[in-house]
């Protein structure tokens, strides 16, 4: 017997794909900068010696997120 | 002026460099440019001369990326 | 009582807002919409020009040792810039473009304050043409001294980074792109963003309230809640008109000082 249509979701998956993406990097930058703030305020001389880090950080944590945006667009089509 | 006090010692040649205010815009300007200039070339590569849908920008992309977060580690990295 | 104001509140208003509000009518010829440059936003242009250049003017009119209270806020506004911005930022050498750097701040400062001031209330930076003009002028001052300063070894200053020499085919486009074409462009969307945006959601806020009453006229506490959310936009704008010519201000100054400075 031919199979029926019952339901039907239409959409993007990209869009889903993305909003899960964005969960990681989100909480990570968030950790990053969490660190800076905590460890300047402990001890206000280290914020100098510290700020590399910061950024650093926040690249590498960053760089996962904006990924997802451009794989959202590379993907939307077929390879 | 007038109830300004003196404008505070610019710093000397051997002072620590300021504070990086700038640090995350010039951040998220090397990450973004980087893959936007990766991934347009890589899409200039896959419609002119690859004919593939989508690789070459992806490719170009990640190396956009990654080139990004290398920057960023070497200009306002220790 | 209520239910006459409720008839006069629930006038017929064009509800959501568009980009097409931002297109205002011209005013001399009342109400024309092709082919008319003096409008409202004209208007607003040259009193911002006007009122600033006849404020300095009169407060610097017979300088006193103790200042008057004109002279005082005149002097004031131009030291923040001046102490806080430009020596803060370049050094020594800032003080050759306080003067730049103080008229940057307060016509952007003037010209988005328009968008809180009643009967004006839409400010022209929310027209990106005008953020447009004042970002490519401070493109073309710093890059016009990084030459000056260093010559043809700008390029390399500026565009080289320290890295090994395999790698820098990859690197100099980045950089390339990221100073000197995501620079200006992000000055001029950062200011006309802010500007737009504002104004969008006190419109939104405004017209929501009568376009609730238009529809049922016992939403008429929710309309009284928006009309409550408008005011505490416009306090919030006012922190936003600051700080973004503040910021504004502050990046051409740091873009000035990376032209200066000396090679790594």
């Amino acid at each position: 017997m031919p199979s029926t249509l019952l339901a039907e979701v239409v959409g993007s998956t990209a869009a889903i794909g993305y909003g899960l993406a964005a969960i990681g990097p989100g909480i990570g930058v968030g950790l990053v900068f969490a660190a800076y703030i905590q460890s300047t305020a402990r001890q206000p001389e280290a914020a100098r010696i510290t700020q590399p880090f910061l950024w650093i950080g926040f690249a590498v944590v960053e760089v996962l997120a904006l990924l997802a945006i451009a794989f959202g667009f590379i993907w939307a089509g077929e390879l | 002026m007038a109830g300004q006090q003196p404008p505070s010692e610019p710093p000397k040649d051997d002072a620590p460099p300021p504070i990086n205010s700038s640090g995350g815009w010039t951040a998220i300007s090397y990450l973004i440019g980087g893959m936007l200039v990766w991934g347009g070339i890589g899409w200039l590569v896959d419609h002119y001369l690859l004919g593939t849908k989508g690789i070459a920008m992806g490719i170009g992309a990640v190396i956009g990326g990654a080139a990004g977060v290398y920057l960023i580690a070497r200009r306002l990295g220790a | 009582m209520t239910g006459q104001t409720l008839t006069v509140l629930a006038a017929d208003v064009p509800f959501p807002p568009s980009v097409e509000d931002f297109y205002l009518p011209s005013i001399v010829p009342w109400g024309g919409h092709a082919d008319t440059w003096f409008t409202k936003i004209t208007l607003m242009l040259w009193l911002s020009v006007a009122i600033l250049i006849i404020f300095f003017m009169v407060a610097y009119r017979k300088p006193q040792l103790v200042p008057s209270k004109k002279q005082w806020l005149a002097e004031s506004i131009y030291g923040f810039v001046r102490n806080n911005i430009a020596v803060d930022m370049i050094g020594k050498e800032g003080v050759r473009f306080a003067p730049y750097l103080a008229t940057l701040f307060c016509f952007i400062f003037m010209m988005n304050l328009w968008g809180i001031i009643p009967f004006f209330q839409i400010s022209p930076n929310s027209h990106i043409a005008f953020p447009i003009i004042l970002a490519l002028i401070s493109w073309v001052l710093f890059i016009y001294l990084g030459f000056k300063k260093h010559g043809v070894g700008y390029l390399k200053i500026a565009l080289v980074p320290p890295a090994p020499w395999f790698i820098l085919p990859i690197l100099v486009p980045i950089e390339f792109f990221s100073n000197f074409i995501v620079r200006p462009f992000s000055l001029a969307v950062r200011l006309f963003a802010n500007m737009f945006a504002g104004h969008m959601l006190l419109l939104v806020f405004t017209l929501g309230g009568f376009a609730m009453i238009n529809s049922n006229a016992l939403l008429a506490p929710v309309s009284v809640l928006s009309w409550l959310m408008t005011i505490a936009l416009t306090f919030l704008d006012f922190a936003i008109i600051a700080l973004q010519a503040y910021v504004f201000t502050v990046l051409t100054a740091s873009y000035i000082q990376g032209s200066l400075a000396e090679g790594h």
